[in-house]
């Protein structure tokens, strides 16, 4: 492979160590590396998942991210919280802030809650080498939030990212060139600890004989194309650590926009009736969105997956109709035509719906036969307005209020958990 | 062929609380300076010809890293592109399309 005309910038991927963690530490004035603390989603239920376990969480008590709240044990040290997503989400935006002392806003692109990729081309004169740069970004975190990061440092994002995963996440700091790809990234098993390979496609790749990320750059790219389409090119590059994208270009371009929302269930929904009840709470939200953003959609998709002792897998399918829309109950009607056809009976656990192939609401297609359609073109948008005068609850259908509905309890959560 | 799927690949499940937080900040943090109108940029440019040619003291207001910061000092050179400035303290090229607005300093004391 010829790396001589790939990107090679100074880019780091920087990682907050137990980050939820860390902050509610940080909160309660607690040592994050001295206090075994962990995040638990929500203290009344024992099935509870941990969302976050300091070092010492782990170490002592082997309780980790994803642990159930019944696996703690009872230990006067231990100290437990609940998760208060809006103040994670703030301390997040007040790290980036941190970052763009260093880098130029455009230069840091924020993957996630806990992790963002900096650009660090032409702070040499500012801060030294890229790796200073980097260090002094992470003791700079360290100093003001006690909060303990990782750094992944590479050429392009994908080997930042890579060097994150696969070392740095053990030793808080690794940096790797293209040179470093076929002796610390071909060696590694099972695929799916690779980014961007997920079991499927780990699956998949463990059929056709592949079993490390070796083999995969030394598959033939053509079989890989045929296989696998544009995912198997991109496979088959990222297994030489070659990825071509470019920070700070903006995200979200409008040829991919669509609204979705997904929610996983409290408890399994046995009945066409209860999970209806959810999809159509789900399918007002969602709506709401498209409509305050002013589009409409014809594309429509809907996902449900079963509780996991249940015999079958879910299923994610999706329909287009004829005439683009923003009204709650056609999507609702949609997602419910696709519920009728691939439900199979068994406990659901988990549902998402979606809209897309959207478009400017520019006019309303009037039909002749259908005289209602001004009258419903209005009462989207003025449940909208009081929702947004008085709240997400002022004003409900009435499904809500019974068992099934899950709208009242949610409206306290952010990204499914406390605000 | 690298068929590469560009920043798609990197969009990740953020929040939507979140990720309205970036985009207003980002806004905030890449505003864009004032458009000029026809009649700005001629008095604009009358003025900033007429310190050159008197080599009078000139305060412009510059835009530059999303705030707006003022220089004074005479017009030592231009060009279409930028003008030099010196100042008391040292001599500063100023790209032409970043200044805001542009007032003679004897003007001042009218």
């Amino acid at each position: 492979m010829n790396y001589e005309s790939m990107p090679n910038r100074p880019i780091m991927c920087i990682d907050m160590k137990c980050f939820y963690a860390s902050i509610v530490a940080m909160l309660h004035g607690l040592d994050v590396l001295k206090t075994p603390v962990a995040v638990v989603a929500n203290f009344n239920q024992p099935g509870s998942v941990v969302l976050a376990a300091s070092p010492l969480m782990k170490e002592k008590f082997s309780i980790k991210t994803g642990s159930r709240r019944y696996e703690i044990p009872k230990h006067p040290d231990i100290r437990l919280f609940e998760p208060k997503m809006s103040f994670f989400i703030q301390m997040s935006m007040t790290i980036t802030k941190l970052i763009s002392n260093y880098v130029p806003v455009d230069a840091i692109h924020v993957y996630s809650v806990d992790e963002s990729f900096v650009d660090l081309t032409g702070t040499e004169k500012l801060w030294g080498s890229p790796e200073e740069a980097a260090k002094e970004i992470q003791k700079a975190i360290l100093d003001q939030f006690n909060i303990p990061s990782a750094v992944g440092m590479g050429p392009n994002m994908l080997i930042a990212k890579l060097a994150l995963d696969l070392e740095a996440k053990k030793t808080g700091f690794a940096k790797w060139t293209y040179e470093d790809i076929p002796k610390k990234l071909w060696p590694v098993r099972p695929l799916s600890k690779m980014w961007g390979i997920g079991k499927r496609m780990e699956a998949n790749l463990n059929a056709i004989g592949i079993q490390t990320v070796g083999g995969l750059a030394n598959t033939d790219l053509k079989e890989l194309e045929k296989r696998f389409g544009v995912m198997g090119n991109q496979l088959y590059y990222h297994a030489w650590g070659i990825d071509l994208s470019k920070l700070g270009e903006p995200l979200i371009t409008n040829g991919a926009l669509s609204f979705g929302k997904g929610q996983m269930l409290m408890r399994d929904y046995h009945t066409r009736k209860e999970i209806s009840v959810v999809l159509l709470e789900m399918c007002e939200d969602v709506m709401k969105r498209t409509r305050d953003a002013g589009y409409v959609g014809r594309t429509i998709s809907m996902g449900l997956s079963y509780s996991r002792n249940a015999m079958t897998k879910g299923f994610h399918r999706s329909k287009t109709i004829e005439v683009p829309t923003s009204e709650t109950l056609v999507m609702y009607r949609t997602c419910i035509e696709l519920l009728d056809e691939h439900f199979a009976g068994e406990p659901a656990r988990q549902l998402s719906v979606r809209i897309s192939n959207l478009e400017r609401e520019h006019s309303i297609q009037l039909d002749l036969f259908d005289d209602r359609k001004p009258q419903r073109q209005i009462i989207g948008p003025t449940m909208d307005a009081i929702r947004n005068r008085f709240g997400a609850t002022s004003i409900l259908r009435a499904v809500s209020f019974t068992k099934a509905g899950t709208a009242i309890n949610r409206d306290r959560l952010v990204g499914g958990h406390l605000a | 062929m690298i068929q590469d799927r560009g920043n798609i690949k990197w969009a990740s499940l953020m929040l939507p609380e979140h990720l309205e937080l970036l985009r207003e900040y980002k806004q905030e943090r890449t505003e864009q300076p004032r458009e000029l109108t026809e009649w700005e940029l001629e008095e604009l440019q009358q003025t900033i010809d007429q310190a050159f040619n008197q080599q009078l003291d000139i305060k412009l207001e510059v835009w530059k890293d999303y705030k707006i910061t003022q220089w004074t000092g005479i017009i030592k050179s231009m060009n279409t592109n930028e003008l030099i400035l010196e100042t008391l303290l040292n001599t500063k090229s100023i790209p032409i399309q970043s200044i805001q607005s542009a007032q003679l300093d004897t003007d001042y004391y009218d």
